[in-house]
């Protein structure tokens, strides 16, 4: 049980970023790429319902798979839905379900990290215990499984089903992450002054703990986002993801779509090309944050 | 040694009751079960008595307390039960399906390694450079793309220019290898680039790491070639982190296995699996969640000892 | 009444040999040999006709046995007999009674007589432990089952049904061997053993079903394949391995975006026939719960439905075709498209009868409706019917959602009546108004109802026009009754599906019809290669 994670390995010091995080950032062009390219994808998907030329729900029976054209960009696809417009609500669904899946999995697993390691002892060792099994069944087959006895639940046209089962396999790998690092400030000098002064637990672990872990936390946030987005899109594809009519990038490519793309490819390069982009700009992100964060990395380049 | 895979095997068990519990448990929120689908989902028209008695037949009657220990006492003997919709055998259902399952891990591994060592290699031995930028910008795409997506796009191509498929049915790589190479080469290229993709950036980091240690620069100033250094020091040396990595994420492999069975119609392991998802054939999904499980801890469990293996400073303990 | 029992079989019998010397005639001499192989969506539960439920079932099933009847090749929807050499119906006695063919030998070179088909139907009328039928309600009108000689069957019904006969050609009644059943009733969910034109070789679940040619099967000359493979396989495989040329068909059908693309791809190498299915999408709306219980937000819902328009649109990429009643639109029980016009849910004046929808909805209070609608998350096409109804819907300021299930929580919610507004689909074997209504009668009458309701004057038409002989009058029950179901909504059908066979142009002999179950013994089919 020496290293158990992944995660654990690549935080084996502490976290000291060294000077502004984004002047780090945008001197590695990959990673300053990425970053434009999230903010962009943020500002688009935002203003979806006020850049969209039509609405994605709307048919036109009449003008299905129509290639693209000035009417519509991106073409229309079996249903006469204008793609250019679900490709934009698709990106909102992508990041509304991803960020936030990555955000309940990654802000859960971190403090069930810190309590752990904090309280240490037979609470330690049964949350361990429990991570492990999280962690030994395969995070698509959890996802699957969790959908499927779930079924749907759907607030503001989110399906909170969906979020908790993509979150719930990020749980423990954050929390592996977060116990190691947890593990390694509680034996610092300061904690034990806050201790002996007699701060709360919880103080001590909003106040002090969790702060230090901030910048592995910021990493794996990013990276899940990537994940969890990729995931959405294999569930949906799957059909056990979004819904119809809601628009989804894995969803776009569900059902007939591989069947149509030999006349009409364009419905299935869009929403794939979607998917790929925004996976793409937050793993480059992800990277580079990590070399700011963790010096042993940077110190390398 | 021995003592090192008894205490593995000792940690495993309640990593298994574990997962069993949560399994089970998971499965049955839902309303509707497989007699309801089985009777009436293609417009039968099946009477309460025959519901209940195909029920009361397959033991879905009884309470979910007493379901949950028939299935523990089974897996206490190793005893999967039978499939609710075929009637056969769960193990039997697996086990015929794993190994084009496993076929595919295998190669997609291969293919995944194959990419990785290289790439990885170069691109850490010249960090900045646009060498680099390149390799990584290749691996970056490869965990982009969705391997579905990738997969379908491949096979399309294939057809569409030179009016190829892999062959229908499923043969075996042993009884039939050339066959069964053809089927397994599109998905295990899919999904063996998404691996890769990881792979190369573990490699590259630590080519990085392994090119500033003292052995390194030892050799160097010895005068030994760089491509002795580079194959007998620092590719071994790199190595170690990258295996470790082909354990932990060993669940994403099956992630993308479970689709892309689906994408290229294999008659694996994933495509009984999303089946019995559409079925509600719960037994044969705790089943294959069981073996899932049992193969992930059993990858880790040898990573580990190939990390002893490999390299002796290491204690097993 | 005899006689006239007697007249109708004689013509059933000279029809027979009038269409033999026709279909003879026309049709080129078939060659011998080649392999089938066709596409199948989906694995058999277990190996038992009499309780499977789907097509993919039969379509792996079929060539392994006989029926007493079946429909003849080529002249659907006629019937001839397959195991039956000759039958005399006679409403009088209430009976049907059936000579064999002689000299039949089931695969393991026992001779099939009367008694194994009183085994077969007593095993699907009256089912020991242990054994399910799916068959028992179209068979509750048999009072009894008499072996006359080894050559003669006798059924005894309890009241006169004219749609018994066609029962007799299902091919889920598979003839089974009463001596296998004595020793085990529940032998064929795991043997296949009949006296159909192909022997069963092996099976790999998942994968592919391999049969042989009978070299004993009763009909002269027959089959003319040397044998079948079927593959398990779904999606867009199945249109590549077309195109591919590694399968010949899937028996099912395609998409018409499938068939566009096999066209272009192929030309000439590729035969496509297509025609109106007998299956169908419906909508139910659950009559117990408010505001459905409300007939006017029933009614309101389903005015607001362009059946005329949406299939214009829908049909030119999806299989939803056709707009139609509760029959085969353009079949023999369907109402006209003027009469169907008539209908509630079925003018051509969508702008009017949105007005009016709106107009019931504002009277019941029920101006800002907002519901579920539970899709069951089976074929794609399945959910995209749920995406055109809220489309529909919509336009009438309602908001429906989408609530896209797996089967077994679809099946359940069906079941229990918990839902609000459901999807279902619902696939014929024949046109037989009888079976059909079923779906479409009070819930406590036929298990397979849609709905959630009871309404004794459907209950009641139902039942007089199963027992009405006079073609006309029957018809006028089946308009009578359409016409309440639609005004009431409980529970309406939608579109109809196309059906879109691609085969390779060497596949010959194969009977195009509405139904995805029939025609699937392959005993005619021949391969030009």
């Amino acid at each position: 049980m020496r290293k158990s994670s992944a995660a654990t390995e690549l935080w084996t010091t502490l976290p000291k970023p060294r000077g502004p995080v984004m002047k780090h950032i945008l001197g590695q062009p990959l990673g300053a790429l990425g970053l434009v390219l999230i903010v962009l994808g943020f500002v688009v998907a935002f203003a979806a319902p006020w850049i969209a030329p039509y609405d994605p729900l709307a048919t036109d029976y009449g003008n299905a798979i129509a290639p693209p054209s000035f009417a519509h960009w991106m073409g229309t696809d079996s249903f006469g839905r204008d793609l250019l417009s679900r490709i934009l609500f698709g990106g909102r669904t992508a990041f509304l379900i991803g960020v936030s899946a990555s955000f309940i999995g990654c802000t859960i697993g971190l403090f069930v990290g810190i309590t752990s390691a904090y309280a240490g002892g037979w609470v330690d060792a049964i949350v361990e215990r429990f991570m492990e099994i999280l962690l030994a069944i395969p995070i698509t087959v959890l996802a699957l499984v969790l959908v499927s006895s779930l079924g749907r639940n759907m607030v503001y046209g989110v399906d909170l089903n969906l979020v908790f089962a993509i979150a719930l396999p990020i749980i423990p790998k954050m929390a592996r992450v977060a116990r190691s690092q947890a593990l390694t400030i509680r034996n610092l000098s300061y904690i034990d002054a806050a201790v002996t002064l007699g701060f709360s637990d919880l103080r001590i672990i909003v106040r002090h703990m969790a702060p230090n872990i901030f910048g592995p936390y910021i990493v794996m946030l990013t990276a899940f986002i990537s994940q969890a987005i990729l995931i959405e899109a294999s569930l949906s594809y799957l059909g056990l993801g979004v819904a119809e009519p809601t628009p989804s990038w894995g969803l776009m490519l569900a059902g007939n779509a591989f069947n149509t793309s030999m006349t009409a490819p364009w419905i299935v390069i869009y929403p794939g090309l979607a998917i790929a982009l925004v996976v793409f700009a937050f793993s480059m992100f992800g990277d580079a944050l990590r070399d700011v964060f963790d010096p042993k990395a940077r110190a390398d380049r | 040694m021995l003592q090192f895979i008894g205490r593995r095997l000792l940690l495993a068990l309640p990593t298994l009751l574990g997962v069993a519990t949560l399994t089970f448990f998971m499965l049955h929120v839902l309303p509707g079960d497989l007699v309801e689908t089985m009777l009436r989902a293609e417009g039968g028209n099946p009477s309460v008595e025959l519901v209940a008695a195909e029920r009361a037949r397959l033991g879905l009657d009884q309470p979910l307390i007493v379901q949950y220990f028939e299935f523990l006492k089974g897996l206490a003997v190793l005893d999967l039960g039978q499939s609710h919709w075929t009637g056969k055998p769960v193990a039997e259902e697996i086990f015929s399906r794993l190994p084009v399952t496993l076929e595919v891990a295998a190669l997609s591994m291969i293919v995944a390694i194959a990419l990785a060592i290289p790439l990885g290699t170069i691109a850490g031995m010249y960090p900045g450079s646009t060498v680099d930028y390149a390799i990584r910008s290749f691996a970056i795409a490869g965990i982009a793309l969705p391997s579905f997506w990738f997969g379908m796009v491949v096979a399309l191509a294939m057809l569409w220019y030179f009016n190829w498929l892999p062959p229908l049915g499923t043969a075996s790589l042993f009884k039939n290898p050339l066959t069964a190479l053809q089927q397994l080469i599109l998905p295990a290229i899919a999904v063996g680039y998404r691996y890769s993709a990881i792979l190369i950036r573990m490699m590259r980091s630590s080519v990085i790491e392994t090119m500033h240690e003292d052995f390194v620069r030892t050799a160097r100033a010895k005068g030994l070639a760089m491509r002795t250094i580079i194959r007998r020091h620092v590719i071994p040396n790199s190595l170690l982190p990258t295996i470790t990595m082909i354990g932990l994420e060993f669940a994403l492999l099956v992630g993308s296995l479970v689709v892309i069975e689906q994408v290229f119609s294999l008659n694996g392991i994933g495509r009984l699996f999303i089946e019995s998802v559409s079925r509600s054939d719960f037994i044969v999904i705790q089943g294959i969640v069981m073996v899932l499980t049992l193969i992930f801890i059993a990858v880790n469990f040898l990573v580990d000892l190939a990390y002893a293996v490999i390299d002796p400073r290491i204690q097993l303990g | 009444m005899t006689i006239h029992g007697k007249i109708l079989a004689l013509a059933a019998m000279g029809a027979l040999l009038l269409n033999g010397a026709v279909a003879a005639a026309q049709e080129p001499v078939p060659k011998e040999g080649g392999i089938l192989r066709y596409a199948v969506s989906d694995d058999p539960a277990n190996f038992d006709c009499h309780a499977a439920n789907h097509f993919a079932a039969l379509m792996r099933l079929a060539p392994h046995y006989s029926t007493l009847l079946r429909f003849k090749p080529g002249s659907y929807p006629d019937i001839e007999g397959d195991l039956a050499d000759s039958w005399e119906a006679n409403p009088a006695d209430l009976t049907y009674t059936f000579k064999l063919r002689q000299g039949v030998k089931f695969h393991d070179g026992s001779d099939l007589k009367a008694a194994d088909i009183a085994a077969t139907y007593d095993r699907l009328t009256w089912p020991p432990e242990g054994v399910v039928s799916e068959r028992l309600e179209t068979f509750r009108q048999i009072e009894k089952i008499d072996v006359v000689d080894d050559y003669t069957v006798r059924f005894k019904l309890k009241e006169w049904d004219e749609s018994v006969l066609g029962t007799f050609a299902s091919p889920y009644n598979c003839v089974y061997s009463a001596a296998l059943l004595k020793s085990d009733a529940s032998y064929p969910k795991e043997k296949v053993m009949g006296s159909g034109p192909f022997v069963f070789d092996e099976f790999v679940s998942g994968s592919v079903w391999k049969s042989s040619k009978f070299e004993d099967y009763f009909r002269e000359g027959q089959p003319y394949l040397d044998g079948l493979e079927s593959y398990t396989m779904e999606g867009p495989a199945v249109v590549n391995a077309i195109q591919a040329g590694q399968i010949h068909t899937d028996f099912r059908g395609v998409s018409p975006q499938g068939a566009d693309r096999l066209k272009q791809s192929l030309g000439d190498g590729i035969s496509i026939e297509s025609g109106p299915a007998l299956t169908h999408f419906l909508v139910t709306f659950n009559a117990e719960k408010p505001p459905f219980d409300d007939e006017r937000v029933r009614r309101a819902l389903n005015l607001a439905i362009d059946r005329w328009g949406g299939v214009k649109g829908l049909g030119r990429t999806t299989e939803m075709r056709y707009a139609g009643g509760i029959f085969l639109p353009g079949g023999q029980f369907a109402a006209s498209d003027a009469e169907l016009q008539k209908m509630a849910g079925f003018g051509t004046d969508i702008a009017a009868a949105r007005e009016e929808a709106k107009r019931l909805l504002k009277e019941a209070g029920q101006e800002n409706l907002s519901f579920d609608l539970t899709v069951r998350n089976g074929p794609p096409i399945v959910v995209d019917f749920g995406v055109f109804l809220a489309d529909q819907w919509r336009q009438i300021g309602v908001n429906a959602r989408n609530v896209v299930v797996e089967t077994p929580p679809w099946a359940a919610a069906l079941s229990e009546g918990s839902y609000q507004v459901i999807i279902d689909i619902y696939s014929a074997l024949r046109e037989e108004p009888t079976e059909q209504m079923t779906k479409y009668v009070s819930h406590d009458v036929s298990a397979r109802s849609a709905g959630r309701f009871t309404d004794r004057e459907l209950d009641d038409l139902w039942h007089k026009q199963a027992l009405e002989q006079d073609k006309v009058k029957r018809m006028a029950l089946l308009r009578t009754f359409e016409s309440r179901l639609y005004e009431k909504s409980y529970s309406v059908p939608v579109v109809w599906l196309e059906r879109i066979v691609a085969m390779n142009a060497a596949l010959k002999g194969w009977t195009f019809n509405p139904s995805n179950f029939l025609y699937l013994d392959q005993s005619s089919t021949w391969l030009d290669e």
